[in-house]
């Protein structure tokens, strides 16, 4: 295991993201700042300059020429990816918690968070203009779910459903056209904190402050798989390839730890057999809470986004992919 | 990475664990085809990336 240190940031991880070929990670911070790396090296390719506030979110369309980006400025972003160009700045009441591109870069997700009055939002612009387009300051969707608030939302396969997670643990499916919440389930005790699809959007992961990581099927909100931890977890992702594992992480915030001990705060990614839910292996290296775990594309190697600033690039060795559960 | 040892395991729980894998397996198989016909009812294309999970780690290739 080589890691690699990403320094560019110098505030927390929010979230991290690669692109489809993983060839760049893009990595967002309480810093204000959008980062785009090499993921094989490590250098930075670009800064995306322009939020004023903590950026909670990116993602990245899947033929890498749009980034979005949500912050606690009250804006949602497009950049052009090559020259780092704002190309598209929408604004609202409150902070944007999430941003996420349909399967077919037609749609871009968007989560307001509730402040002062205002109730959560879910949103569905149309980005089908992509670089040269003029995008619409009004929604194609928007809708305001009663109940818990929303922390965590990706788009199901075919860009039929969107799953959003919420702050009493529950996932609820909604229909993208109509706004519907069609079902709902409560599969955590805590707050989500992530929430990762698989590669063809039939299952995603959850994390929670309730120190597990599920597996749920999205069709029907069924619980497939559980990990429980010791500690609180921020992120989880699931491996595309070479082994059914699942990637997940936390640990205690810096003022609930006595002594600050990375052994004592947990700050480790475990690993997990996806199916067997059989913990394999942890990764260490992070000061503080790991926020944000990406898992490049061709499942050769990792990134993790910490409370102390950092992105670590992980590439695996040989025995990794020669592991294999004696069965 | 520290890999847990997998040298003594209880054929009981390799049984445990073959039978978790076929009914994820099934579970998978399952999933996929209606996904497949779904996407062909509304004539959407197969995303590229989509086919790469498809693949078990079986046949997966490890150099």
């Amino acid at each position: 295991m080589r890691p690699i240190l990403l320094q560019g940031h110098e505030r927390s991880l929010t979230q991290i993201k690669y692109n489809r070929e993983g060839d760049l990670l893009f990595s967002v911070s309480k810093d204000h700042v959008v980062n785009a790396w090499f993921s094989h090296n490590g250098e930075r390719l670009g800064t995306y300059e322009g939020h004023i506030g903590a950026v909670w979110t990116v993602d990245v369309n899947s033929t890498s020429t749009l980034l979005a980006s949500g912050s606690a400025d009250n804006t949602a972003k497009l950049w052009d990816v090559s020259n780092g160009k704002c190309i598209k700045s929408w604004e609202f009441n409150t902070a944007v918690r999430r941003v996420a591109f349909s399967e077919d870069d037609k749609n871009l997700l968007i989560i307001t968070e509730p402040r002062m009055g205002f109730p959560a939002t879910v949103q569905i612009f149309n980005v089908e203009g992509g670089l040269e387009g003029e995008h619409s300051n009004e929604p194609e969707m928007i809708v305001h779910p009663e109940g818990p608030k929303i922390t965590v939302a990706a788009w199901g396969a075919l860009n039929k459903y969107i799953v959003a997670g919420r702050e009493n643990g529950s996932v609820a499916l909604i229909d993208a056209k109509t706004g519907d919440v069609v079902s709902s389930n409560t599969v955590h005790e805590a707050t989500l904190t992530d929430l990762q699809m698989s590669t063809d959007r039939t299952y995603f992961i959850t994390s929670s402050k309730d120190k597990t990581a599920k597996l749920i099927e999205t069709a029907t909100l069924r619980e497939l798989k559980s990990f429980s931890t010791d500690t609180p977890l921020n992120s989880a992702a699931i491996m595309p390839k070479h082994q059914e594992f699942v990637v997940i992480g936390g640990g205690q915030e810096a003022m609930d730890v006595t002594r600050t001990s990375a052994r004592q705060g947990k700050f480790e990614c475990r690993f997990w057999h996806k199916i067997l839910e059989e913990e394999v292996g942890r990764v260490r290296g992070h000061f503080g809470p790991i926020n944000t775990i990406a898992i490049h594309p061709d499942g050769r190697s990792f990134a993790s986004g910490g409370e102390d600033g950092y992105v670590r690039v992980h590439h695996f060795d040989d025995d990794f992919f020669t592991f294999k559960f004696q069965i | 990475m520290d890999m847990m040892s997998s040298s003594q395991v209880s054929s009981a729980e390799r049984q445990r664990r073959r039978k978790l894998l076929e009914d994820w397996t099934n579970w998978r198989k399952h999933v996929e085809a209606d996904l497949a016909s779904e996407r062909a009812a509304i004539g959407a294309p197969a995303p590229a990336l989509a086919q790469a999970t498809a693949s078990d780690e079986d046949n997966e290739e490890v150099d």
